[in-house]
């Protein structure tokens, strides 16, 4: 029985000890939901899931969309909402944090994120907007800032309200920070579209060999201009010499426990977290190496029973517990969104 | 706007079953039967709905049921097809030229291979007969209003195949005050199944469910997605998912890779309304409702996913169907049983009732409408 998983490094749980003790930590958070949230109930009854399954695989997987349509809460002391980004649709995800999720989440971060860049507090650049963090409700890219920036000692913004980088503020940050370790951290599309496009046009190159760059957020926009992860590092690099890069794949939905690329550009599973690939036609669980839907599954959900959670992704496991990095666990890659379905028959002629 | 066949339209009206007309539906039937399509069962659906001998059957009926009239075609016809292939909104163009209107046809901009073979197959075909093609135009714009004005503003009959948001959007749309218009709303349909002996469940009524059901990837207006199972036992229904489920299964059908994910929302959404019980086998979904009232439509995606429910009497299913319904495909009934079922119980929707197996078929009625009188118009001669 493990006592602390959080005081453990967060890639150390073998595959046998890292399976049972997500077994027995994801049935009781099933059983909690199942007694906490009617909405969850309902949908377990209904499928006649087992809340105490023999294996990670048989738990039911909530699909992601879920929290578009409906609300899920298993806890009445809500100190904090969080809403997708919503870049595809309309709707937005709608997640409830009680204290202690909120505070797992931060914790559970602050371990996967050490592990890259260190314990100290460092100096960070946000491909961002100050104002992100000023609107009411709280999105997906205000969450992934406020979590990211726990581990800052200072904090620079630089793109104004209307998305243009401050060049003079970037350079005077870089400067005052000259042979110190820094991080930038950026959503994917906005560190390609806003950072480095506009540094590449303005004929801007930039020693960076200190700095760690971290992104997120989706492939999709940078699939558009077929930019993939192995080109968008080789551009980045050739612009401003940062060679430490590292992508994550992480959702609002679950917040906290990402899934962060190692230096073998392998997205890896902390302790606490887990991916499950499974066949886009039967849902069945597919043996490693075979493309699939995403499934992930997080001990942090409690305010909210997104624990167990089927992704619209399509991605791969690649290995467990023998990645080059040393690493301990899943080690998976994402190829993008499923196809959207080709609807048939007397669909909507004008109206997307 | 692109012009795929025309910049302009004669609105020359021509009598009913022309000539011309049936040259060229003749030529485009053995075109569309000839080899290189064998592919495509919706081309190959179209090219034998075409030949001869069936349209000649088309044409007894048409004057069978106007002998007594005075009817001529109405003018121009504006069709706007649906966004994917679905070969069907060329029945309705078809049976609009055999009466002899001219028409404006608006296909998506999204053209997909198949819709490009058949445009092509189509205005290759048509050249030869001059004037039927000089009361063709086919166009391709987005969604633009003041486009579908201009054609709305040109047509005496507009024919809108659905979906429901296309629908009430166009409708906004001014038409002639002296026009009419057809539409063809989202449709769901349905399977009622009597059966009373295990060896009814044979390889051929298989093939007919298969067919009625996920055909089109279950996502036609006409594909069977609701089975109601009438005064039939659990264990016949075990019997036949068991035969059904290795039937598809051999069949090797492959939905959309997203479909699993929307079968799962459209479960749930039903799982926290009603009381359902709900079972996922390969690539079939499946939920089986607590009662008829739990029947919806609306998040059904097709795609390999079934609701089921029992009821004693098919008045029980009846009663409850409403307009969005379209074809009841029936096993275990005769026509007498219908007939009376209709009769006591008044449905207030279902516009088509066919064998097992027929629910993919076209028919000149559809949705309710007798398609070629409503393109027509009636002279009152009274002398």
């Amino acid at each position: 029985m493990i006592k602390d998983i959080y005081s453990l490094n967060p890639y150390s749980l073998i595959k046998d000890e890292k399976n049972l003790f997500l077994l027995q930590e994801l049935s009781k958070l099933s059983l909690y939901h199942y007694e906490n949230s009617i909405t969850y109930k309902k949908i377990i009854d209904a499928f006649k899931a087992p809340l105490k399954p023999n294996k990670i695989e048989d738990f039911f997987a909530l699909p992601v969309r879920v929290f578009k349509e409906f609300e899920l809460k298993s806890s009445s002391d809500i100190v904090k909402t969080l809403t997708s980004s919503g870049t595809t649709s309309s709707q937005l995800s709608k997640i409830y944090l009680d204290k202690q999720t909120a505070r797992e989440q931060s914790i559970a971060l602050v371990k996967i994120m050490q592990d890259f860049i260190g314990k100290d507090r460092i100096p960070m650049m946000i491909i961002d907007t100050k104002s992100v963090m000023q609107k009411k409700e709280f999105s997906a890219r205000a969450a992934g800032i406020a979590g990211m920036a726990q581990f800052a000692r200072k904090i620079e913004y630089i793109l104004d309200d209307e998305m243009h980088l401050q060049v003079d503020k970037m350079l005077e940050f870089l400067e005052k920070n000259k042979d110190k370790k820094i991080v930038i951290f950026g959503f994917t599309f906005m560190v390609w579209k806003y950072f480095f496009k506009k540094l590449k046009e303005k004929n801007i190159t930039l020693n960076m060999k200190n700095a760690i760059l971290i992104h997120s957020g989706g492939w999709k926009k940078l699939t558009d201009e077929a930019v993939d992860n192995e080109e968008f590092k080789k551009q980045i690099k050739q612009q401003t010499s940062i060679s430490n890069i590292h992508n994550f794949y992480g959702m609002v939905e679950q917040v906290g426990s990402v899934f962060v690329e190692c230096e073998a550009g392998h997205l890896h599973t902390p302790n606490f977290a887990d991916v499950i690939i499974r066949d886009t036609q039967t849902l069945k669980s597919l043996p490693y190496k075979q493309e699939g839907l995403v499934e992930v599954l997080s001990i942090i959900p409690k305010s909210y029973a997104g624990h167990i959670l089927l992704s619209e992704d399509i991605g791969m496991i690649l290995g467990e517990d023998d990645c080059s990095c040393g690493r301990k666990g899943k080690y998976f890659s994402i190829k993008g969104r499923v196809a959207q379905a080709q609807v048939r028959g007397c669909s909507d002629t004008f109206v997307k | 706007m692109i012009h795929l066949l025309n910049d302009k339209i004669s609105d020359e009206i021509v009598k009913p079953f022309d000539d011309e007309v049936l040259e060229f539906t003749h030529k485009l039937s053995l075109e569309l039967l000839s080899k290189k399509y064998k592919e495509f069962p919706e081309l190959i659906a179209l090219g034998f709905w075409l030949r001869d001998a069936h349209i000649k059957k088309l044409e007894q009926k048409f004057i069978k049921s106007t002998q007594d009239k005075l009817i001529q075609a109405r003018g121009v016809v504006f069709h706007i097809a649906p966004n994917n292939v679905d070969t069907i909104f060329l029945y309705s163009l078809l049976l609009s030229m055999f009466v002899g209107n001219s028409n404006i046809v608006r296909v998506s901009q999204n053209i997909t291979p198949q819709m490009q073979m058949l445009l092509d197959i189509l205005t290759k075909t048509i050249t030869t007969y001059k004037n039927v093609s000089k009361k063709m135009m086919i166009v391709s714009y987005g969604h633009d209003d003041k486009i579908t004005t201009k054609f709305s503003m040109m047509c005496d009959v507009r024919v809108i195949w659905g979906g429901d948001n296309t629908i009430s959007h166009i409708r906004k749309l001014p038409l002639k005050a002296t026009s009419t218009e057809l539409l063809f709303a989202n449709k769901f349909s349905l399977l009622a199944i009597k059966l009373k002996d295990k060896d009814e469940v044979t390889n051929n009524f298989l093939e007919k469910c298969y067919r009625d059901s996920i055909t089109f990837m279950q996502q036609a207006c006409s594909s069977v997605k609701a089975i109601c199972w009438i005064d039939t036992t659990q264990n016949l229904q075990d019997i036949f998912w068991e035969k059904f489920l290795k039937f598809i299964e051999e069949k090797e059908t492959i939905f959309d890779e997203k479909g699993s994910v929307d079968k799962l929302m459209a479960e749930i959404k039903l799982a926290l309304n009603h009381n359902v019980s709900i079972k996922n086998e390969n690539n079939i979904f499946k939920v089986k409702l607590p009662n008829i009232k739990a029947l919806e439509s609306k998040s059904h995606c097709g795609l390999g996913l079934f609701y089921e429910v029992d009821l004693q009497t098919l008045d029980e299913l009846l009663d409850k169907v409403d307009r969005g319904h379209q074809t009841l495909s029936v096993y275990g009934f005769t026509k007498e049983d219908i007939k009376k079922s209709f009769q006591t119980s008044k449905p207030k929707g279902i516009d088509r009732v066919v064998s097992l197996g027929k629910a993919m078929e076209f028919s000149p009625i559809w949705d309710g409408y007798d398609m070629m009188q409503s393109l027509c118009r009636v002279i009152d001669v009274d002398i």
